[in-house]
């Protein structure tokens, strides 16, 4: 081998060494090949102005127009004349090896009304208290300087807590007040670790330090030194009032009288009653239906005699293990940006748990990712008693 | 040039058949994915070197729906051709016209 960077020499030996013991070649047979392999590389790309090699990519010969520069010596101008220039795209498989620490990352819309629809876009249908309260944490501090500090202090963290904090500590930090997109970055990029499976944070921490070491050494210089445990404090702090908020907010719903915004749910529900003349006992299961089910929409055909529900839901399709019959459609909904099938179901049942009522009755295959626009069905729904 | 030709070719250069340089390209094309994958790059003398480098996030606007999106940040493999295959592509061009 020529002359070259010690460096450079040692990283072509260990591919070559790498390369002889999958090809099972002598160490001077492979470095012959390697070289041949290049040399041949270069003459086919000449002769056509495209290669394309399996499993690597392609190279391409791309004409580059003449145009005028300085000379860099003499600095007076010179014209660099029309020629040719090696161009490679690699393949797809090698091009998701190698960003395989981004893998899981997704392109994610933003809105200008904020966080909340690239949030609900983002997170799944069920949303757990866990993520929830990792979401809004971050929203609680004042904003973002750079989008890229954000960036790296997220691949600094260790851990999925450790990237939380670390964030917030970026954000809590800094005393520049830019609005918008750098606090959508901070909440989103959060959301898209947390999108990651806990299974696999192992393999991310490993994947993590190695971007560590490569990406650029000075960016790596943020590190959160001394405020490490008060960031700690900080985000146990809030995750405590969170969880205390969410336990009152469901201490209401728990009594039924209210829904979860704490509205009085009969008011709701008072409008669709009719007063029309009849039976009594009618009118007090028609009540004893509203009351369980919180549906406030249609009212229920006021038929002299008892409606039959088990007969009725004979007529379509159930789910198994619930507690209430699907006795056709209650409300057709179309999609619209932003909308959700848990806070659907929330304001027109009052309640979540009809969600799974709702997946079931339109058999969707991804009820996390229903298309703006399409038309879902609201079934209604009557306990069984 | 598709990979089929290029492997006919270079296994008659080589005097093997094209099984078998496919196998040993194959091989060789996986040791440098995997000197990529943890970061190192790939320089070849009198060819050019293989890196791989990082793109940050950024937020654009969806050309169709008008919509902001955030484009999350990767790593990519960058090609830098060396001056030896520079001035052969240059050589070569001008002696076909």
């Amino acid at each position: 081998m020529a002359a070259n960077t010690s460096s450079g020499a040692n990283l072509t030996g260990e591919l070559i060494t790498e390369f002889a013991q999958k090809s099972r070649l002598a160490k001077t047979q492979a470095r012959q090949f390697y070289r041949e392999f290049f040399t041949y590389v270069r003459e086919s790309l000449l002769k056509d102005n495209y290669l394309k090699i399996k499993g690597l990519g392609t190279f391409k010969l791309m004409a580059v127009g003449e145009r005028e520069s300085i000379d860099v010596t003499t600095g007076e101008r010179i014209e660099i004349s029309a020629h040719y220039r090696v161009v490679f795209t690699p393949d797809k498989s090698l091009a998701s090896r190698v960003n395989r620490p981004f893998e899981h990352f997704d392109t994610i819309v933003l809105d200008e009304e904020g966080l909340e629809k690239a949030e609900m876009q983002q997170s799944s249908l069920v949303d757990t208290p866990e993520s929830s309260q990792k979401e809004m944490a971050p929203e609680e501090k004042s904003p973002l300087k750079n989008e890229e500090e954000l960036v790296h202090s997220v691949y600094l963290g260790k851990d999925q807590e450790d990237v939380l904090s670390v964030s917030e500590s970026v954000i809590s930090q800094d005393e520049n007040e830019e609005e918008n997109e750098a606090e959508l970055v901070a909440c989103v990029q959060s959301v898209a670790i947390n999108e990651e499976t806990p299974q696999e944070s192992p393999k991310d921490t490993r994947e993590t330090t190695l971007l560590e070491e490569q990406v650029d050494d000075d960016e790596s210089d943020y590190t959160p030194s001394t405020g490490i445990w008060w960031n700690w404090l900080v985000g146990i702090v809030v995750a405590v009032l969170l969880v205390s908020a969410g336990y009152f907010v469901g201490y209401y719903r728990l009594l039924g009288s209210t829904d979860w915004l704490g509205w009085e749910v009969q008011d709701t529900i008072v409008h669709p009653t009719p007063v029309l003349p009849v039976k009594s006992s009618v009118a007090v299961k028609q009540h004893h239906i509203i009351k369980d089910d919180s549906i406030k929409h249609e009212t229920p055909a006021l038929q002299s005699q008892e409606p039959d529900w088990k007969k009725e839901a004979l007529n379509y399709p159930q789910l198994e293990n619930g507690d209430y019959w699907i006795v056709g459609t209650l409300e057709e909904h179309e999609m619209k940006p932003g909308d959700g099938i848990i806070r659907l179901c929330m304001k027109i049942y009052g309640k979540k748990e009809m969600a799974r009522y709702v997946i079931f009755y339109n058999q969707f295959s991804n009820p996390d990712n229903i298309p703006v626009g399409c038309k879902v069905k609201f079934p209604r729904l009557v306990p069984k008693d | 040039m598709v990979n089929r030709e290029f492997i006919e070719g270079f296994a008659a250069r080589m005097n093997l058949s094209a099984v078998e340089t496919q196998r040993l390209v194959h091989a060789l094309v996986e040791s440098m994915t995997e000197m990529l994958e943890s970061g190192n790059e790939v320089n070849v003398q009198g060819f050019g070197s293989f890196e791989v480098k990082k793109k940050n996030e950024r937020v654009i606007v969806h050309p169709s729906t008008g919509k902001k999106i955030l484009v999350p940040p990767k790593l990519v493999v960058g090609f830098k051709q060396s001056n030896v295959l520079k001035s052969q592509v240059k050589e070569s061009k001008l002696q076909e016209s």
